[in-house]
């Protein structure tokens, strides 16, 4: 009986997997703030610099879809070039939380003992101060500037990260393939290298595409409040701070880089999910 | 399909009977990822009433879909393509959810395979058992827990009062798979599907677990659907089995039947497989003249207790043997016996509290720092589970390199070469070299962590239950495996398992462990044969398939 249906085909599957079309969304919101970022000259032909005297406060137009501002600059010019800024800075913010924190993380985890005991204390008192209160006190002692408001970002998140990087460590740490790795004859830091670091990063990075979002939001709130890039440089933060004054009368120049911002939150929280996801 | 009558002289006339459960050409697909996997295809069997039928095969074989579809229990990707599943006649096979969750634990129930996973670990026992009661509409509180009561006694957790308030976690995992016996049973069930019910126990624990279903199946006459991998359990416990492999069966009859004239090739190399049945080889004498490659002297390891400041746990106490060189000794005992901490003393991954291990003229007790990662080269732990012990980024060939990069500089080249003889030493294809650990079986995993042990060339393998997470069929292999490597590289073993049938195959001397200490010692074929404490004749009993079954073929 065994042979009867060796010959049977199978019937194709009944469901049709759907492509996941937020995550398809996410992906395409980044890659445009990207190609923003890379080459604004394609999607903005005004100057962001430069205003056009006598064609302040316009309302948008196809001339300028997003209106102009105050000293009669595109809109549109200006979300498209504050790209870069801000993109530059999320990266530096998040490049300066991932490396400190996952190696602050991987040392306590790693360690144990009183380095574990000392970095993790610190890291509670990190996470014991409000974020925004942490990096403006960090700025202050920094100076302003957009390329400090970055490292002050990334200052708040280290200690997320070396909390989520020392658990990981943990738990791979007490996996038998590391106990095996030290019983085939590794030292300390080469186990680490080869097995505790590749195996505990997914969910780490996972939560660096979710801490670049915020840290556009955070980079955008020092910018509002005037701590990050000086005024005429295109940023979002600043540009929605700038709007505020015309909200009566232009809400777009609020609003327009206030959505970007939301979007790009939103995309990045998006990805991250799915990084996390795959985490197996 | 042909359909055998039962010629043990079984309890019930399962000639004149009609069958509780009917399978017929039964046919499962999986849908996973876009395509479609057969995993069950054309199965027919049937179950008498107060029949015990056992479903036999190696995993991936289908025995535990086809239990999962007369259950209606399937996977959400898992269908049934055709066939009948009749219960007293009537096809369940199309019932919707709702008239089967009506079905089971009324007139089918399971006992789950893993009894660790199975119970909710924040609610009492008592109040899990007495869910089934609530579940099929009992409303009368007192009703429900005097029959909770009566129902711990019968599975044998007494005093029953007192285990009806405890939570998961204060139970063995015995006690707690008889908890699950009793949900299963609490209805009065006409058919119980047991899948694996004792895969995850020790031996002893095994055999008590097994004669407790008989014996509520004898009193209540309930049919038994047997699910197991293990031939020498369906032999002692079935009335008929039926042996599947990839999806299909590939023999089917009584018991007496298949075990004295199997028809399938298959059938046949499962019985030579299954370490209880299997002869073991004549092993060669004892080279008495050979020098002694291990001794362990006064070997004790304890642990403060937690909570109890001052008192002690000795999880190994004074614990002693010598291993010649080229020999296998193993270390026998249930869970908590002290084997394991005693094999991860002698591979140096702990420090026992005091005794030597004296391995030729180093103590590893005493090695630590630098001094312990050189003396690895001598001794290779190979860990229980291949699915833990391998990292699932590595490819094959850098975990196999990995040992070598850890010592003397080697060149690439010369590395490879290593690995790659290495690999095919212990039997596989080159072709794994570049996989991912994910991409093999179970045995092959097995034989990776093998050539990753050996790829050093030590003296001394310690295997800590290395054939254990294994099928029966990859478990022969393996311990074929481990034969050649020790004759033709003079390696010795330290070969730490609780199960006796397979420590018969391979081991020239034993120790007994309990409770930390060795109980019993000596040739493996005299602990056997001519055992000496009432623990190692308790060990030597509960072996399954050393009890009727295979005294009938050899009568």
């Amino acid at each position: 009986m065994s042979g009867a249906n060796a010959t049977a085909g199978f019937a194709p599957p009944r469901t049709l997997v759907l492509p996941p079309v937020g995550l398809l969304l996410a992906w395409t919101v980044i890659a445009l703030v990207l190609s923003w970022a890379v080459v604004p000259g394609l999607f903005a032909w005004h100057d962001p610099l430069q205003g056009v005297a006598g064609e302040q406060l316009l309302p948008p137009s196809l001339e300028h879809p997003l209106g102009t501002d105050g000293l009669g600059r595109d809109m549109l010019a200006r979300v498209v070039y504050g790209a870069r800024e801000s993109l530059l800075g999320a990266l530096l913010a998040v490049g300066v939380g991932l490396t400190l924190g996952t190696a602050l993380g991987l040392l306590a985890g790693a360690r144990g003992g009183i380095a574990d005991a000392a970095v993790m204390r610190l890291v509670d008192t990190l996470l014991a101060i409000p974020s925004l209160l942490l990096s403006l006190s960090v700025i202050i002692l920094l100076g302003f500037g957009s390329i400090n408001a970055a490292i002050a970002v990334g200052f708040v998140s280290v200690a997320h990260f070396a909390r989520l990087s020392r658990a990981e460590v943990l738990r791979v740490r007490r996996t038998e393939y590391v106990e095996a790795a030290f019983g085939s004859g590794g030292r300390f830091l080469a186990v680490l290298w080869r097995h505790v670091l590749p195996n505990a990063l997914t969910s780490v990075l996972a939560l660096a595409a979710l801490q670049f979002g915020s840290a556009i939001l955070a980079l955008s709130t020092l910018g509002f409040l005037g701590y990050g890039a000086p005024p005429p440089t295109p940023e979002w933060g600043l540009l929605i701070a700038e709007g505020r004054d015309f909200l009566a009368t232009a809400w777009w120049l609020s609003c327009a880089p206030g959505v970007v911002v939301l979007l790009v939150v939103l995309s990045a929280e998006r990805i991250s999910r799915s990084l996390g996801a795959r985490r197996t | 399909m042909n359909m055998d009558i039962a010629l043990r002289p079984a309890p019930v006339a399962a000639t004149t009977a009609a069958p509780l459960l009917e399978v017929e050409d039964l046919a499962v697909r999986y849908v996973s990822g876009g395509t479609a996997r057969r995993v069950v295809d054309g199965v027919s069997f049937s179950v008498a009433p107060g029949e015990v039928l056992a479903l036999v095969g190696e995993s991936g074989s289908g025995k535990t879909t086809t239990a999962q579809a007369v259950l209606g229990l399937l996977p959400p990707n898992g269908r049934i393509e055709r066939g009948a599943i009749r219960l007293d006649g009537t096809d369940i096979s199309r019932w919707p959810e709702r008239r089967l969750a009506a079905l089971r634990g009324a007139r089918i129930s399971l006992i789950p395979q893993d009894p660790t996973t199975s119970l909710n670990p924040v609610r009492t026992i008592g109040a899990q058992i007495a869910e089934i009661f609530e579940i099929h509409g009992e409303r009368d509180r007192g009703r429900i827990r005097a029959r909770v009561l009566e129902l711990l006694r019968r599975v044998g957790l007494e005093p029953a009062e007192m285990r009806a308030r405890q939570y998961p976690h204060q139970l063995s995992g015995g006690m707690r798979q008889r908890v699950l016996i009793a949900i299963a049973v609490a209805l009065r069930p006409g058919l119980i599907v047991a899948d694996e019910p004792t895969s995850a126990l020790d031996v002893t624990v095994q055999r008590r677990i097994l004669d407790l279903i008989d014996e509520l199946r004898r009193e209540e006459g309930t049919s038994v659907l047997l699910v197991t991998h293990d031939l020498g359990v369906a032999i002692d416990r079935a009335d008929r089995v039926v042996v599947l492999r990839n999806g299909t069966v590939q023999e089917a009859g009584p018991v007496r039947q298949v075990l004295a004239a199997p028809r399938s090739a298959y059938a046949r190399q499962l019985l030579r497989d299954a370490p209880s049945l299997a002869t073991p080889r004549v092993r060669p004498p004892l080279p008495e003249a050979a020098s002694i490659a291990l001794r362990v002297e006064g070997l004790t390891h304890a642990y403060p207790v937690t909570g109890e400041p001052g008192r002690v746990f000795r999880a190994v106490d004074g614990v002693g043997f010598e291993v010649r060189a080229g020999t296998t000794h193993a270390l026998v005992g249930e869970s908590g016996s002290g084997k394991t901490t005693t094999a991860r003393c002698i591979a140096g991954f702990l420090r026992p509290t005091a005794g030597r291990v004296l391995v030729g003229e180093t103590d590893v007790a005493r090695l630590s720092g630098e001094a312990l990662r050189q003396f690895r080269r001598q001794v290779q732990l190979v860990f229980q589970n291949p699915f833990a012990s391998l990292d699932p980024r590595q490819t094959i060939a850098a975990i196999v390199e990995e040992p070598l990069r850890n010592f003397d500089p080697i060149p690439r080249a010369e590395r490879e070469r290593q690995v790659r003889s290495i690999i095919e030493r212990v039997g596989l294809p080159d072709s794994v070299l570049g996989r991912p650990p994910a991409a093999l079986s179970g045995g092959q995993r097995q034989r990776v962590a093998i050539a990753r042990a050996l790829v050093l060339r030590p003296r001394i393998l310690v295997l800590d239950e290395a054939v254990s997470a294994l099928d029966v069929t990859a478990q022969a292999r393996i311990l074929e495996l481990l034969d050649e490597l020790q004759r033709d590289l003079g390696l010795t073993y330290v070969f730490v398992s609780h199960d006796l049938a397979v420590v018969r195959l391979i081991a020239d001397t034993v120790s007994v462990l309990r409770n930390g200490r060795v109980v019993e010692a000596g040739a493996a074929e005299r602990v056997f044969h001519a055992p000496e404490s009432d623990y190692a004749r308790e060990l030597i009993a509960a072996i399954p398939g050393n009890t009727q079954g295979a005294r009938m073929v050899a009568a």
